[in-house]
């Protein structure tokens, strides 16, 4: 008994939300930077993260494919993100790992075929991490894009679920995820509902597995709905503007 | 500092992490809206989300509690009908999560329904509650007190967040007095809608504290506050019997209390005798050191920290295994222990060691009286333990703090009352009274009652809330009655409480795991098993068996071979991984048999009914089928999972006289004799690979010490039957051991029993020598069983008995464990000769072989592997827990058996009878008594022998006599039951003349005519032969 309870029965989690609730979600699109091409700033609780696009432009020489555009991405986690202060280097595994999930994830999303020759970076800093930043990463980037105006097939949103003490729990924070449960990233198509990254290192049974599931398709449509609101809004305003 | 917005709150704060690095930890915490006061009718609340449970009116008062009464007082708040109408802060949780659990556990999920149900039936108990005080415990099943929990750290109008120059505990105390002013402040609004006076409702939210402080500030903000001691007071008149189990708190925790013991004297209050006031500043103990200060002088290793462990008779002398010392560290002397009790987690000083060869000694265990103890203190009560190592130095400590408190629940006895305070005292008045543990590790325990005499001559259950070092003794409070002391049903429960043993009825949630009770195996399980309900399956038991997890069978092959069939009761069919009744079957571990009863680890549907292989009944099983040849070789081997129908459920009698019937030409008889003829070829090959058979009818545990009857230990040695069942049994766990483990290298549990210690057999053979055995060998366990045979003397029928009783003694345990743990070399099983071991045949009454059933069937691809057989540690820690559960089934089976001797000798009057000395001590020697079939010590006085170690003599120094290990004493033996410890006292009266020595078969005789008066009408016992 000893253990920490991740639910209470009153239902509640161990920061005051309900199984099935995010953490509070803040965007900004646009402005965060006045040199890249187009740029986002992501809360999801804690967790924060910064998104750079820079692009299209003409691609490099050696990695110019003439059939569709060139996709990079790099991710980088500031030292001061975590508990422990630690710098970790370009070639941190943590870190290709993330971008590498990131540039193919947006693969799938951004047209590339219409970039023939040319090349969009997309650069990624988390500045505060409390679980979930993989998440924040690719809502950041999904931002970045639109607001850089690049053509993309359909809003990609993640969301991270676990499954604790016989019930899913949505957008786990650190304190859940050091818990040591199951932790599914799962990143989807606001539209088309089709799952473009997905990922999970424990093994569960199928029917847990469906469970944490939806939980977490579900958690990605309250995401979703606030960043349409945030874009909507961005864009309303750029039209007042002018 | 925290920061707020208004959605949220971020609490930050450091934290020391294991290595000693500070980490920063920051933390959201959510505020919202939805939460709700809890008010039965509350027009905001409840109109919108019934949850209303307690009461808001003129008479009653809600309650808030304070962290420190959830934390000090939770035996009391659990049980005292006095604490009603409660609003349970989420602040308290804090503290301690366990506690919390607890007292939250009195909401009851359906508490809302029977209270709407039951508002009338509560007013008009409210008003008879003066007449049924007498009531002295409340029945905690039809608890109908009212108890809500309010998640103030969650809700944005009581959300506080630490100032800068508070601490923790401020902050919390100070959200304890914004939430009860919330509540002043909430019903007040209801009231005006109401239409009632607002400005009395503040008045009707009363704050329990005992923390001057917090009750000073509380006051002082214009909240009602009490302190749970005038809260009890004020109540007197209204529940005459609260404040029972309030707990006692020490004179060091005291002084944050508002009040100390010596005002609550002044209180009317008996005034104590028992703890005469000393000088603040000299206690009876030495303080402990400070937590810090332990832990900087275990990183300078200065201290050393480990569990203390007592010995077994005495709570006077205990040994703790530190880290990073060789060996125990013994501690002795009460000054030395300084308030440890059995189980604490210690800081230990090494001091100079006073070894004067106390090892040697056998223990009183009686706890001596003050008067005497006042004459000891200078002299300790050092005695050693028999677990010394012969030879090896053994270091001496002193306890210098506690690090974390292993105290649980105590059994035992309050100490009667000196003659003349027993005139003075009248019912109602509090009296200190002493409380006899029936654990002699344990020291007694002061406790307060009003109702000393209702709690006289009974066992009860008694906490311990505190031991400061001005107090002799710990102080606590009762927590249960059990019943009378002396009754067999009451020391039974004892026995079982002590060991820890679960004896509570099976939940609800357990209960809805059991498949109805007309349960019929439908027909597509019935396809998608093997179908052997026409095969002839026949189960073999103890007579009155009724949980029968296996039976066997046999088949004619075409090719002159044989099939033979193991099958077991497929109870992972009923109980699947991780569901309510598998998580308490994984408590209980095992099945509990005392001398007349059974604590069942399954319900008794399972048990007894559905997984039962009763005869005639189709039952699911899990099969392990052999293809063997006459010669008893094995060509093939399967498992499955199938369905059976046994044709006949045998007891052992039956099936020998079966076997034995030279006219019973029946194919049962055949197969039987089929059977016992491959089952003597199996056995015979595995005693000549060295399989030990150390059991014997004397001996009242085997070698593998599964069971812990005497009665059917001798049985079981009776018949060739027996041994039939045993083998296959072995056979079939071997076969299941080593399958599991080719599929699950790392994930499979098995069953290991490591060699004997070489030192005590070292010992035990220079004793045999001087004894004129000088064959005795132990280099493998083929050696030792080969020596066993040849242990004979002449004139002695006994000697050969007691040379393997002693080769018991020296025997380990063995443990179930987790294949990923233990090097390969150490999972072999020695006492069965077995190169890999483990527990298949009896899932229905072992947790291990639950657990067995479930890898087998996994490594089958019948199931896949559940989640608490994927991860080592988890297996790993399961392991443990079974086995300490199992040992400690051991321990209440042995203690059950120790208590019927007791009874028996009680009613019988003392006896005298021939004994044979098994070990002889500096104070004393330990005997065996075979016309009883008991064992016990006979202490003897030190200063009138002189001790010779090496021949392990005793010589009287004014007569000639000396006593060594064989030697055959005539002892007296009685009842005492000093200090409710039920004992069975022997004392020597002379060596015995040859012609009291009873023949073997006298003896023998003897002992099964008491067995049976002892036992008479044991059916807990009724268990079969651990295999």
């Amino acid at each position: 008994m000893s253990k920490t309870e991740f639910v209470s029965p009153e239902g509640f989690r161990i920061d005051g939300r309900r199984p099935s609730e995010i953490r509070t979600f803040r965007c900004q699109v646009g402005g965060v930077s006045q040199n890249a091409d187009g740029s986002a700033y992501v809360e999801m609780g804690c967790t924060k993260a910064l998104a750079y696009v820079y692009g299209p432009k003409e691609a490099r020489r050696g990695a110019m494919k003439t059939q569709c555009g060139v996709l990079t991405c790099e991710v980088s986690l500031a030292p001061f993100s975590t508990a422990d202060r630690r710098k970790r280097s370009r070639y941190d595994r943590q870190t290709v790992e993330l971008a590498l999930t990131i540039r193919q994830a947006f693969e799938s999303s951004i047209l590339l075929e219409l970039y023939q020759r040319a090349q969009i970076d997309m650069f990624v800093h988390i500045l505060e991490t409390d679980g979930g930043h993989k998440a924040a990463a690719i809502n950041a980037c999904n931002l970045a894009l639109i607001d850089a105006g690049i053509n993309i097939r359909d809003s990609l949103v993640a969301c991270s679920a676990g499954y604790i003490d016989g019930r899913p729990i949505v957008d786990m924070n650190q304190a859940e995820i050091n818990a040591g449960g199951v932790e599914l990233l799962l990143g989807v198509f606001a539209r088309t509902r089709k799952v473009s990254v997905i990922e999970m290192d424990s093994k569960i049974t199928p029917e847990v597995f469906q469970e944490t599931y939806e939980a977490c398709i579900a958690a990605c449509r309250d995401l979703y709905t606030a960043m349409e609101t945030a874009v909507n809004d961005t864009a309303l305003r750029l039209v007042h503007s002018k | 500092m925290d920061v707020d917005t208004e959605d949220k709150r971020i609490d930050t704060f450091l934290r020391k992490t294991r290595r000693g690095k500070i980490r920063k930890i920051v933390r959201e915490i959510y505020l919202r809206d939805d939460i709700w006061c809890g008010v039965f009718g509350c027009p905001v609340c409840d109109a919108t989300h019934n949850t209303g449970v307690l009461t808001f009116s003129e008479d009653e008062s809600l309650l808030l509690l304070d962290t420190n009464v959830v934390l000090h007082q939770i035996d009391f708040l659990m049980e005292d009908a006095c604490i009603d109408n409660v609003v349970i802060l989420s602040t308290v949780r804090h503290r301690n999560l366990q506690t919390y659990a607890r007292l939250r556990s009195l909401c009851k999920a359906d508490q809302q329904d029977r209270y709407r149900e039951s508002v009338q039936k509560i007013k008009d108990r409210k008003r008879d509650r003066g007449h049924d005080a007498d009531a002295m415990q409340v029945d905690t099943k039809d608890d109908s007190r009212r108890f809500y929990v309010f998640c103030n750290e969650f809700f944005s109008a009581t959300n506080v967040s630490r100032k800068a120059d508070e601490t923790v505990n401020d902050r919390n105390d100070r959200a304890i007095r914004v939430a009860a002013h919330w509540y002043a402040r909430h019903p007040a609004s209801v009231q005006e809608l109401l239409g009632h006076d607002a400005s009395t409702a503040s008045k009707r939210v009363l704050l329990l504290t005992n923390d001057a402080r917090n009750k000073a500030r509380a006051a002082a903000e214009g909240l009602a506050t009490m302190t749970i001691y005038e809260y009890v007071d004020m109540l007197k008149h209204k529940f005459p019997n609260a404040g029972e189990k309030l707990a006692q708190l020490s004179r060091e925790d005291a002084e944050d209390e508002l009040r100390d013991e010596d005002e609550l004297d002044e209180a009317g209050v008996a005034p104590s005798r028992l703890e005469t006031p000393k000088e603040p500043s000299k206690g009876f103990f030495p303080p402990h050191m400070k937590e810090s200060q332990i832990r900087d002088k275990i990183r300078l290793k200065e201290l050393y920290q480990g569990v203390l462990r007592m010995n077994r008779t005495t709570c006077f002398e205990g040994y703790v295994a530190c880290k990073g010392v060789e060996g125990d560290v013994r501690i002795h002397g009460r000054q030395d222990l300084n308030r440890a009790v059995d189980g604490d987690v210690v800081a230990v000083q090494l001091i100079a060691a006073d070894d004067t060869g106390e090892d040697d000694k056998f223990l009183d265990d009686t706890q001596e009286d003050e008067a005497a103890e006042a004459d000891r203190m200078e002299v300790e009560p050092a005695a050693g333990g028999q677990a010394a190592a012969l030879g090896a130095e053994r270091k001496t400590g002193r306890v210098v703090g506690v690090i974390k408190r292993g105290w649980r629940e105590y059994c035992g006895s309050l100490r009667p009352l000196d003659d003349f305070r027993k005139v003075g005292s009248s019912a109602m008045v509090t009296t200190e009274r002493y409380f006899i543990p029936a654990d002699p590790r344990i020291p007694y325990i002061i406790i307060k009652t009003r109702h000393s005499h209702q709690l006289d001559n009974k066992r009860i259950v008694v906490a311990i809330d505190s031991w400061d070092r001005f107090s002799r003794y710990p102080r606590g409070h009762w927590v249960s009655i059990l019943g009378d002391t002396g009754d067999k049903a009451t020391e039974s429960a004892v026995i079982l409480k002590e060991h820890g043993v679960i004896t509570r009825d099976f939940s609800e949630a357990v209960l809805k795991c059991l498949p109805p009770a007309d349960f019929q195996i439908t027909e597509e399980e019935i396809a998608r098993r093997l179908d052997l309900r026409n095969i002839l399956v026949c189960s073999i038991d103890p007579p009155g068996c009724k949980d029968i997890d296996d039976a066997l069978s046999v088949e004619h092959l075409p090719n002159g071979n044989y099939r033979i069939g193991v099958h077991i009761a497929d109870v992972t069919h009923y109980v699947k991984p991780d569901t309510a009744i598998d998580k308490e079957a994984a408590e209980r571990c095992t099945t509990v048999y005392l001398v007349e009863k059974r604590t069942d680890m399954l319900p008794g549907l399972l048990t007894t009914d559905l997984c039962s292989l009763v005869g005639g009944r189709q039952r699911l099983a899990f099969s392990v089928l052999w293809e063997m040849t006459p010669k008893a070789e094995v060509k093939k081997t399967e498992f499955h999972k199938s369905v059976i129908k046994s044709s006949a459920a045998l007891a052992y009698a039956e099936a020998q006289a079966i076997i034995d019937d030279p006219n019973d030409k029946s194919q049962l008889a055949i197969n039987l004799r089929i059977l016992l003829d491959l089952a003597r070829q199996i056995r015979g090959r595995r005693m000549a690979k060295g399989a030990l058979e150390l059991a014997s009818p004397e001996v009242k545990f085997e070698l593998d010490s599964e069971t812990a009857d005497p009665t059917d230990v001798a049985m079981y040695q009776l018949r060739e039957t027996n041994k039939l069942v045993e083998e296959f049994m072995l056979f079939a766990n071997s076969t299941v051991a080593t399958f599991i483990l080719e599929k699950f290298p790392l994930y499979s549990v098995l069953r290991r029993h490591p060699p004997p210690k070489e030192d005590a057999l070292k010992a035990l053979k220079k004793l045999l020598a001087s004894n004129g055995f000088t064959e005795f060998k132990y280099g493998s366990s083929k050696e030792l069983a080969e020596s066993l045979d040849r242990a004979v003397k002449g004139d002695d029928a006994y000697f050969n008995k007691l040379v393997r009783i002693l080769t018991t003694r020296c025997m380990n345990q063995a443990v179930y464990f987790c294949t990923s743990e233990v090097d390969r070399q150490e999972f072999f099983h020695y006492g069965l000769a077995a190169d890999l071991y483990t527990h298949f045949t009896s899932p229905i009454r072992r947790y291990a072989d639950v657990l067995v059933h479930r890898l087998l069937a996994a490594g089958l691809n019948i199931e896949g592997l559940p989640d608490q057989l994927s991860h080592k540690d988890r297996i790993s820690d399961q392991c443990d827990v079974i086995n300490v559960k199992h040992r400690n089934a051991q321990w209440a089976g042995r203690a059950s058996v120790d208590l019927h001797t007791y009874i028996y000798f009680k009613k019988k009057g003392p006896s005298t009878a021939d004994s044979v000395v098994v070990r002889v001590r500096r104070n004393g020697v330990q005997v065996s008594i075979p016309r009883f079939g008991i064992e016990g010590v006979v202490l003897l006085k030190e200063a009138d022998y002189t001790f010779d170690e090496d021949k392990q003599t005793l010589s009287h120094k004014s007569s000639a006599t000396t006593i060594s290990v064989f030697d055959h004493l005539l002892v007296s033996i009685r009842a005492d039951d000093t200090d409710f410890r039920n004992r069975t006292v022997i004392e020597m009266v002379r060596k015995s003349s040859p012609s009291e020595i009873l023949s073997y078969e006298a003896a023998e005789a003897s002992r099964q005519q008491v067995e049976k008066e002892m036992f008479g009408n044991a059916q807990g016992m009724a268990e079969k032969p651990a295999v």
